[in-house]
């Protein structure tokens, strides 16, 4: 080799790798967009360097066209792989064999497609071995070819083993990006120099055209249709532009950039092919069009430029044959080797993985080095075109899983067993043994390359019709109708609402380490994590969320085959008889994430979804939709604020989960089978609720009725105001009975006070005489409660209508002499320093009332032997009274609210809450005002009540 | 969730642009690039296609 072009190769070499990590690590959108879109050039960047020259030279324009069919699968992605994107973020496969046995179901499945897959693809290893044997034959001498060869074997082995061994997907991927990148230069580079070295510019280059007929020979007759169908159809199938597509390391974004920056690079490398085919023409160098990419610069004694396009094509050959024998390897032992595997008594279990797809890789290359060196008389294009047909059969079965639910496994197995055999014998076969002369004569068509465009499209044909055939008169399975409806391009992946033997996540561990061992815990905990769940968790949804999460991730690791067997050992869905609804947890959160995808009707619907979703949210009682299973579906805003219990947390849980009394409140009441309950009276915390609960069913559809909906109204506020009600009758019968009593014992009193001063005449200076003047005294006494019992209860119904002048002394003591009738027990002293001569304007029954609650209130709350001291002062138009005790005083948060209904310091059961309302709605019929503060005045505990009444 | 409207674009295509446009490339007079045009006027409209899209990740 020339030394120039070795240190062209290599400076080229350190030069694309160098771009590729300088964009990446740009992070510029564009600058990912591009890096994305040259790996996936450089997935088919040998066709383009050399293949393309050679087509243009048979075919002309059908290059052109088969480019543009080769890159329209790209521009029409949203129909195509956008519906496979948003299957594989729920259900994530590795592979395309994945993807396919996931659809069609069963090992057999998997090995079939496997081996067409592989079998497919050895022709494009072949290109790349026969794209780095020509540039070892023409820039080294022939005793140097077969150990560069071998070199080069060593080599790619070694590459593999480094990159399963690191990121395997980042490391493939800057390979082959700046593989790439050194295409998209050599290309250009070589077409400036052909233009203008051999034509002297492009004004040239258009009259030599012209002159030459050359676009004459461009538009000649062709067989397009085959080149242009199978370079379609195969683009779909190649292994790297599915995986690259489907990736979730792939945002997509970077997946939609495919639709423009893809064909745009496809273009620029499509562009410069003519030309340097013309100046090949007419530089007439002794090698083949696939060649000139290199040639072409050498015989113009460019040795940069030369060397610039030997290592575009040394890396484009290198990074595809590792990514693809990495690729198809973990096909193979997701298909044929992990399904069986136990992976519990694997110590290591990546580690062995890892080496198992080094050794298949390795196989595969070796496989493929052999073949290398059997077949011959055939080129680099020939070998595109047989693999792009082989690899044309898989397509039928790949658009039929997203858009035709009707097609079984069987119809693809046979189809595809069809039209890959068709392939492989008229086609694949006679590259080794030629074509079969007695076939030829009695059929007038020959087998092999020659007669490529019948054969590649009679294989596909055969392949569709059998498909259909086989599908149209078979019947399929319910396992294979439910994942046929799942695949399809506009379907919503939503598990049914089905229950798991787990309850908890540790139970979930304990499960999945039967089939896993040590690894279970790391994979639960690192769903967990996907899923932002916590440890914790034993909502039935959520279980069914980590159960879906763990299955996608094994799925990455072991393959769809594998994954499926272990579930089922570990973590097997609880047999039911009934048909399982969907998860409506599950399809709420996921219109919620994607509605802005929907379009047209479905986007209406969605709306209205919304807005009935927000109306049940809204409404002021709770509202409660339960699932067969126990599973609370539904939970609205007034149903949180009465439990306390957010939404988040009770959606999903099973009625079991949710705490104490509602658990029993709910359970009791769909126990009791009774269409609703009245105030049921709750202990939440240390207060009494009371809550009417009814359930919803629908008469006309009762196998609605599967899914309860409970409506809970909280009617503590209305059961109090009746409590109080009924306790202000109790005591108001009572005071009428007092008031008659009072009356009744008026007359033998009198009587008694008439006897007892006789008594004392009689007797003034006796002992008796001192009896009876002491009976006399307790008389009065007497009769002065009866007079306060009369009058207080004729005031009891009597309105604030007319105010007069009262003694507020007087109203004072008589409302102590009252109290002390009931609070005899307690020993609490009223000190009273109101001045006898203080009058104020009310009405005196009215006060009575309002000193009553104000004294007991602080009787109540002072400590024995405590004292209640009772001030008053004139403010001019006003008489301020003060009433101050020395108890607990009341709470600094309840204090601006004590005047309110059923708002009290006392303890439950003790106060009704409704005494200072009652003295606060008094006192603003009396014209006059209430306050609290507490600490009491001049004190540090306790609490004052000051009353302002009119005076004048 | 299907894009009608990529449909009824790819029906548009097959039907009436891309016979016309395929004449125009190969006509006999014309130069030879004319088939490039085409495609990179493809491209084009892939790039104002996917401008439209709305992302549910921004």
């Amino acid at each position: 080799m020339n030394p120039e072009t070795l240190l062209a190769v290599i400076g080229s070499l350190a030069v694309g790798g160098f771009s590729a990590e300088f964009l990446l690590r740009l992070k510029h959108p564009m600058a990912n967009a591009l890096v994305f879109n040259l790996t996936l050039v450089a997935g088919s960047g040998v066709l383009m360097a050399m293949g393309g020259m050679e087509l243009a030279g048979r075919y002309g324009y059908t290059l052109v066209i088969a480019m543009i069919a080769f890159t329209l699968i790209f521009l029409f992605s949203p129909l195509i792989f956008f519906p496979l994107r948003r299957l594989v973020e729920v259900i994530k496969f590795a592979t395309l064999v994945d993807f396919l046995t996931f659809r069609y179901r069963g090992g057999a499945v998997a090995k079939m497609t496997c081996v067409c897959l592989v079998a497919a693809s050895m022709p494009l290893f072949l290109a790349q071995f026969f794209a780095l044997r020509s540039i070892v034959e023409f820039n080294l001498s022939p005793q140097l070819q077969s150990p560069v060869m071998l070199a080069l074997v060593v080599l790619i082995g070694l590459i593999v083993a480094r990159a399963i061994r690191s990121d395997t997907a980042s490391y493939l991927s800057r390979m082959m990006a700046s593989a790439g990148l050194l295409l998209v230069l050599a290309m250009g580079a070589t077409v400036w120099l052909c233009i203008d070295s051999v034509f002297g510019g492009v004004d040239a280059m258009n009259q030599w055209v012209e002159r030459s007929g050359q676009t004459a020979i461009l538009r000649r007759e062709s067989p397009a249709y085959s080149i242009i169908s199978i370079f379609l159809v195969a683009s779909f199938a190649l292994p790297l532009n599915f995986n690259l597509l489907i990736s979730n390391q792939i945002s997509d974004r970077l997946s939609s950039s495919t639709a423009y920056v893809y064909p745009l690079l496809t273009l620029l490398l499509c562009i410069p092919v003519l030309p340097i085919l013309w100046a090949g023409s007419i530089l007439e160098p002794t090698f083949p069009p696939q060649d000139y990419l290199y040639v072409l610069p050498a015989v113009l004694e460019s040795e940069i430029i030369s060397g610039l396009g030997t290592a575009s094509i040394l890396l484009l050959s290198l990074s595809l044959l590792v990514s693809l024998s990495i690729m198809l390897s973990r096909m193979i032992l997701n298909s044929f080797v992990l399904p069986d595997k136990n992976f519990y008594r694997q110590s290591e279990l990546d580690n062995w993985i890892a080496q198992r797809i080094t050794l298949s890789s390795l196989l595969l290359i070796v496989v493929a080095l052999l073949l290398d060196t059997i077949v011959a008389g055939l080129s680099v294009t020939d070998f595109y075109l047989i693999g792009f047909a082989g690899l044309a059969q898989l397509t039928p079965g790949m658009l039929a899983a997203l858009y035709l639910p009707s097609v079984s496994r069987r119809g693809f197995l046979i189809g595809l067993i069809a039209g890959i055999s068709l392939w492989f014998a008229t086609l694949v076969l006679p590259v080794f043994s030629g074509s079969w002369s007695g076939f030829e004569a009695y059929t007038g068509v020959a087998l092999g390359m020659e007669n490529w465009h019948i054969w590649s499209i009679e294989a596909l044909l055969v392949n569709i019709l059998l498909c259909t055939l086989f599908s149209s008169f078979g019947k399929m399975d319910d396992e294979q109708a439910s994942y046929a409806r799942l695949c399809m391009a506009d379907n919503v992946y939503v598990p049914a609402r089905v229950r798991l033997d787990q309850v908890s996540v540790d139970e979930v561990k304990l499960s999945l380490q039967k089939s896993l061992g040590d690894s279970a815990a790391s994979e639960v905990d690192s769903a967990l994590d996907e899923l932002g769940l916590n440890a914790s968790e034993r909502r039935p949804a959520a279980l069914r969320q980590l159960r879906d999460q763990l299955s996608a991730s094994l799925n990455l690791r072991f393959g769809v085959l594998a994954a499926h067997r272990v579930m089922q050992q570990t973590l097997p869905f609880r047999p039911s008889i009934e048909k399982q609804p969907d998860d409506i947890y599950l399809i709420e959160s996921m219109l919620a994430i994607h509605g802005g995808r929907l379009t047209g009707l479905a986007s209406e619907l969605n709306k209205l979804r919304v807005h009935h979703r927000e109306v049940l949210d809204n409404l002021p009682i709770g509202l409660i939709a339960i699932a067969q299973s126990g599973e609370i579906l539904k939970w609205n805003t007034a149903i949180a604020d009465y439990t306390q219990i957010d939404k988040e947390v009770a959606i999903g849980s099973a009625i079991d989960e949710l705490a104490q009394p509602w658990q029993s409140f709910i359970d009791d009441f769909l126990a009791a089978d009774t269409p609703a309950q009245d105030s049921i009276k709750l202990l939440v915390g240390d207060q009494a609720r009371w809550f009417n609960i009814q359930r919803s069913v629908d008469k006309n559809q009762p196998e609605l009725g599967a899914d309860r909906v409970l409506l809970v109204e909280e009617q503590t506020q209305s059961m109090m105001l009746m409590q109080s009600y009924m306790e202000n009758e109790r005591l108001a019968s009572i005071g009428r009975l007092a008031a008659g009593v009072a009356h009744e014992i008026g007359n033998p009193l009198t009587g008694i006070a008439c006897i007892a001063q006789n008594l004392r005449y009689q007797r003034e200076q006796t002992p008796i005489g001192k009896s009876a003047t002491q009976i006399l005294s307790q008389t009065d006494r007497i009769d002065r409660i009866v007079k306060s019992l009369i009058n207080f209860s004729r005031g009891d119904s009597a309105q604030c209508e007319s105010l007069e002048t009262v003694q507020l002394r007087k109203i004072i003591d008589e409302a102590i002499d009252l109290l002390s009738l009931s609070y005899s027990q307690r020993r609490v002293e009223f000190i009273c320093t109101v001045d006898p001569l203080l009058h104020v304007q009310s009405d005196p029954q009215q006060l009575i009332q309002v000193f009553l609650n104000l004294f007991g209130n602080a009787l109540d709350a002072s400590p024995d032997d405590a004292s209640v001291t009772i001030a008053a002062e004139s403010l001019g138009d006003t008489v301020e009274v003060a009433i101050s005790d020395s108890g607990a005083g009341v709470d600094e948060n309840i204090q601006h609210r004590v005047f309110e209904p059923f708002v009290t310091s006392k303890e439950p059961g003790e106060g009704t809450g409704l005494g200072l309302w009652v003295v606060f709605n008094l006192m603003t019929d009396l014209g006059g005002s209430v306050s609290l503060t507490s600490p009491a005045r001049d004190s540090d505990r306790g609490s004052t009540a000051v009353m302002r009444l009119p005076c004048k | 969730m299907l894009n009608y409207r990529l449909v009824a674009a790819l029906t548009l295509l097959c039907a009436a642009v891309f016979p016309m446009a395929t004449q125009w490339a190969m006509e006999p007079s014309g130069s030879w690039f004319r088939p490039f045009v085409v495609w990179a006027l493809m491209v084009f409209s892939g790039y104002v296609v996917q401008r439209q899209r709305v992302w549910d990740e921004s």
